[in-house]
């Protein structure tokens, strides 16, 4: 291999060991006694594997808890605000009807609002409404997802018109063909959205912090920022860590399960190796 | 500059499949300020071969030569050659003028060598030219070479196809390539321009007298400007010669075929104690001896001639068809064993269907090929 | 035989389409479109009372309040930085790793993954792991500074601080290294992607055209694939400028909810979305949604104008529409 070629790979490897030291450092903490913890310089390797922490973590915090609950609003938001957004994207893609394009244009101007703008009401929205600390608080206001109906109204316009007047000849309605033909058709684009909402609601932190007070509620995201970080007395980083890591493992495998399909998505030419 | 091909193979590996040979062991000698012809199908091997000359891609076998120096293992960037490619490739956030100087502003080798040139002259003439005006004026006047003055400012998405594609010859000429190659240079164009570009890339060619080679697709567009045609099949070189030559004598069935906007006639019989038969019909007497076999006849449309009066060695033909395409007024007949001819009509008295008439054909101007398709006989 | 509708106007119109739209546009003019509104009117109901909806007139003394906050430009401060200093460090190490993954065939995709890792991992997650990492006494950072005999450095825990100023301002130049850091690992997670990306779509024949012409590489990659990739950088730069001002969760799992060293009020780390919050949070009080809402109005003001200037200046670079 020519000396240009290793010096390359030599870069990206390096460069790729950097990328997972906090990974390291993480499983590496989550795996120590608190007494090995705190041993200064602390060590680079656990000297016995604690798995211990892990059950810990999960009783203190309570983890099993904010998973379960992230898994839960998850869930429900995926299947709902999958569902609006498939319903209104089919509209704006193949229905036709006074005032779509204005109608669009208004989905498309609320997709650049930023966020910031609209927790401070839906807060005082919800606080009118008494959903302080319930589900639907949590759950609601990510049932709207304008991106998500753009991209699947610009999939389903790639159906050919063909298909749906040859359908309409033999007689299915709207909504059948939109189940039997659409969905089946734009499947990537619908497990594309799906992810992208299971992911987002993973990493969302600033609204379940507001609307959730009590543990039972929280989310993986608040749930792990309170638990843990207590600012009196020791804080206890193997088991910070070993929650960090629960939290983190599902991601990580969903994505390498999945990576061809999400690379594909934003690269043209696929990947090599 | 020659440029001589020696036993020159080339093979892509794939995983898991055999490879084929996209060139093979080709032989050819393309003579000094010559505008010659890749011609041959898609997929025979002929912008493989021109890649070849140019240096992106390797040899699996065999020598390039280019004059008395052997360039197979030369990088590209050794070669002087100048290369066009079928999309033109022009950089399109630089204007015309800009692409046009690239390459002898960004390239060590070409620097050094234009700076060179540039010190003879200000030796010779005595005048103090600064590098970058030597190489503007150097723009300027391939511009007017390629007639591409007026829009030098212009960004290549403001440029036609056909003003694309001379900004693209202009940056392979600006560097006085000994060899200039382009890849498939009409096929992007439309018709009418298609005419007319070929004729200004003979031009081009005769004024700058640079040796050029170009592939192409289209028979009729390689015998209409080249100075010889090297006619390519799967790889393997099928003929080499003028476009009279090939086209009046092709060495193969292939050719044949390949050559002619009207198909060639490709008429099966044997030959039988000296006599051509056309199917069982006897026709003629070979002005050669050769020996008992099944021959295909061809029989350019355009030398099938009517017997005006009543002759020897003439064959039937029932006239099934008479058609017009343009100015092209042809008629297709059957013969009696049911072969079809194509040959010219009348056009001030076409003929019409089932007319009856005999036909004959210079023996000269008939090629016979074997079972295989190998031409068999010399006329 | 079908034929396509010529005058889609004049064809039917499709009133069950108001139906299929329902359900998003409820959801829509509830959570987005009247909280825009509401947001805005609120911003100027003085001393606006959470509870009871009750305030004492319309007025910009919160926009007032906001703007000479120090808090805020603190805040201003700390959001620009990410914005203007991790933003192109992201974009500039990205780059780079995208061009050498460009140039290699085998182990692309194992590379790829490795430097997108970082985008699936959950936030705070993230920021807890960093700020350990540079734990003073028991952080990864300081063990390897040790290797090389280096004191251990106070990175975010703010020893000292209290009363000197001149310690303060070093504190806060670790923590903003912290904060590079960690914004530096997390976008370039993206970055690569898209950069990557980017190149692919370059035609190779450029790069052909080059090479018989005998450019070096390193011109080729300053002259033909960085201008070729402009368009692509631009909308990483806009997007991500977008984004940094949202910066909130990660500063939050880096210096804790008081947002910097314990003891200290100043709040050091803090962001505007870390503003907002903090106003939010103080809900009872009268008038902290009117400053919440007036901050959150001057910051959606700020992105707007960001990035309009942004669009301007990157106009002159790119070749393409």
């Amino acid at each position: 291999m020519k000396l240009g070629k290793a010096l390359l790979y030599l870069f990206l490897s390096v460069s790729s060991l950097l990328v997972l030291v906090p990974f390291y450092w993480m499983l590496n903490t989550s795996l120590k006694s608190s007494a090995e913890v705190a041993k200064v310089p602390p060590s680079l390797i656990p000297a016995e594997f604690r798995l211990q922490n892990y059950v810990d973590a999960v009783v203190q915090a309570p983890l099993l808890t904010y998973l379960i609950n992230t898994l839960i609003v998850g869930v429900s938001v995926v299947a709902v605000s999958t569902a609006v957004s498939v319903l209104s994207a089919y509209a704006f893609a193949r229905l036709h009807f006074r005032g779509k394009n204005v109608l669009f244009f208004i989905v498309l101007a609320t997709m650049m609002i930023p966020q910031e703008m609209l927790i401070i009401t839906n807060f005082q929205t919800i606080a009118d409404w008494g959903w302080m600390n319930t589900w639907q608080a949590l759950v609601v206001p990510y049932w709207i997802n304008p991106f998500n109906i753009y991209l699947l109204r610009q999939t389903f316009m790639q159906v050919p018109d063909e298909l749906y007047l040859a359908a309409k000849v033999d007689g299915l309605g709207n909504f059948r063909f939109l189940r039997k033909v659409m969905l089946p058709l734009s499947k990537s684009t619908v497990t594309t959205t799906v992810i992208l909402s299971m992911v987002l609601i993973w990493q969302t932190y600033a609204w379940p912090t507001l609307v959730t007070t009590k543990d039972d509620l929280r989310l993986v995201s608040n749930g792990l920022q309170n638990a843990f970080t207590s600012s009196v007395g020791n804080m206890e980083y193997e088991l910070q860590m070993a929650a960090a890591t629960l939290i983190t493992v599902p991601l990580v495998a969903m994505f390498l399960f999945l990576r061809k399909s999400i690379f594909a998505g934003m690269l043209q030419g696929g990947i090599k190796g | 500059m020659k440029v001589s091909l020696e036993r020159l193979t080339k093979t892509f590996d794939e995983k898991g499949k055999s490879s084929r040979a996209a060139v093979n062991r080709l032989n050819a000698e393309i003579k000094s300020g010559t505008l010659t012809g890749l011609l041959g199908p898609s997929g025979c091997g002929k912008s493989t071969l021109l890649f070849m000359i140019a240096g992106l891609h390797s040899t699996t076998e065999g020598k390039i030569w280019f004059g008395e120096q052997e360039v197979t293992n030369l990088p590209s960037e050794k070669r002087g050659v100048g290369l066009v490619f079928q999309n033109y490739a022009l950089y399109p956030h630089l204007t015309a003028r800009q692409n046009i100087a690239f390459p002898l502003l960004n390239s060590k080798n070409l620097k050094a060598q234009t700076q060179k040139k540039l010190d003879e002259l200000v030796k010779e003439q005595g005048v103090n030219v600064k590098y970058k005006s030597y190489v503007d004026s150097l723009v300027a006047e391939t511009a007017k070479l390629v007639e591409i003055s007026d829009y030098l400012d212009r960004k290549p998405s403001e440029l036609s196809g056909g003003q694309q594609q001379r900004v693209a010859i202009a940056r392979a000429l600006i560097k006085n390539p000994s060899i200039l190659l382009l890849d498939e240079p009409l096929s992007n164009l439309d018709a009418r321009l298609r005419i007319q570009t070929r004729e200004e890339i003979r031009r081009i060619q005769q004024r700058s007298g640079i040796t050029t080679i170009f592939v192409t697709h289209d028979q009729e567009e390689a015998l209409s400007i080249c100075d010889e045609v090297i006619i390519l099949k799967e790889g393997t070189l099928q003929q080499q010669g003028t476009p009279q030559d090939v086209y009046d004598h092709p060495s193969n069935q292939f050719v044949a075929q390949f050559l002619g906007n009207t198909p060639i006639n490709i008429l099966k019989g044997k030959i039988e104690s000296g006599k051509l038969y056309v199917g069982e019909t006897e026709w003629l007497s070979l002005p050669k001896p050769l020996p008992d076999q099944r021959v295909n006849v061809g029989i350019r449309a355009e030398h099938v001639l009517a017997a005006s009066y009543p002759r020897q060695q003439t064959l039937p033909v029932k006239v099934v068809k008479s058609f017009r395409t343009g100015g092209a007024f042809t008629a297709e007949g059957q013969l009696p064993d049911g072969q079809t001819l194509t040959f010219l009509n009348d056009r001030n008295d076409p003929y019409r269907e089932n007319d009856l008439l005999r036909v004959y054909v210079r023996p000269q101007t008939m090629s016979i090929f074997d079972d295989k398709g190998d031409r068999i006989l010399e006329c | 035989m079908l034929r396509k509708k010529r005058n889609p106007a004049k064809a039917r119109y499709d009133n069950s389409a108001y139906l299929y739209l329902l359900p998003a546009f409820l959801l829509m003019g509830i959570f987005t479109v009247y909280p825009v509104i509401n947001t805005f009117v609120t911003s100027f109901k003085h001393d606006f009372q959470f509870l009871t909806g009750n305030y004492a007139g319309l007025s910009a003394t919160h926009y007032l309040d906001v703007v000479s906050d120090p808090v805020f430009r603190r805040a201003l401060l700390n959001t620009m930085f990410i914005a203007f200093v991790c933003v192109p460090g992201s974009m500039l190490v990205s780059l780079v790793l995208a061009l050498g993954l460009h140039s290699i065939k085998r182990l692309q995709g194992f590379y790829l993954t490795i430097f997108y890792l970082p985008q699936v991992t959950n936030v705070i997650a993230a920021g807890l792991v960093f700020s350990f990492i540079f734990n003073t006494h028991f952080g990864l950072m300081n063990a390897v500074l040790g290797w090389f005999g280096i004191e251990p450095v106070a990175w975010i825990s703010g020893e000292g601080i209290v009363g000197s100023q001149e310690r303060y301002n070093e504190a806060y130049m670790r923590s903003l290294f912290v904060l590079f850091v960690n914004n530096v690992w997390d976008g370039l997670s993206l970055h690569v992607l898209l950069f990557l990306g980017g190149l692919q779509n370059i035609n190779k024949q450029y790069y052909e055209a080059a090479s018989v012409d005998g450019v070096s590489k390193w011109t080729v990659t300053r002259k033909i694939t960085l201008p070729l990739l402009s368009p692509t950088t631009i909308f990483i730069f806009v997007t991500s400028v977008i984004f940094a001002f949202r910066a909130y969760a990660n500063v939050v799992a880096l210096f804790g909810g008081s947002y910097g060293p314990p003891g200290d009020n100043s709040k050091m780390m803090i962001t505007l979305v870390g503003y907002i919050m903090d106003a939010l949070g103080n809900y009872l009080t009268p008038g902290a949604v009117s400053s919440a809402g007036a901050a959150a109005v001057v910051l959606v003001l700020m992105v707007m104008i960001v990035v309009f200037l942004q669009l301007k200046l990157t106009k002159r670079w790119v070749f393409y529409r």
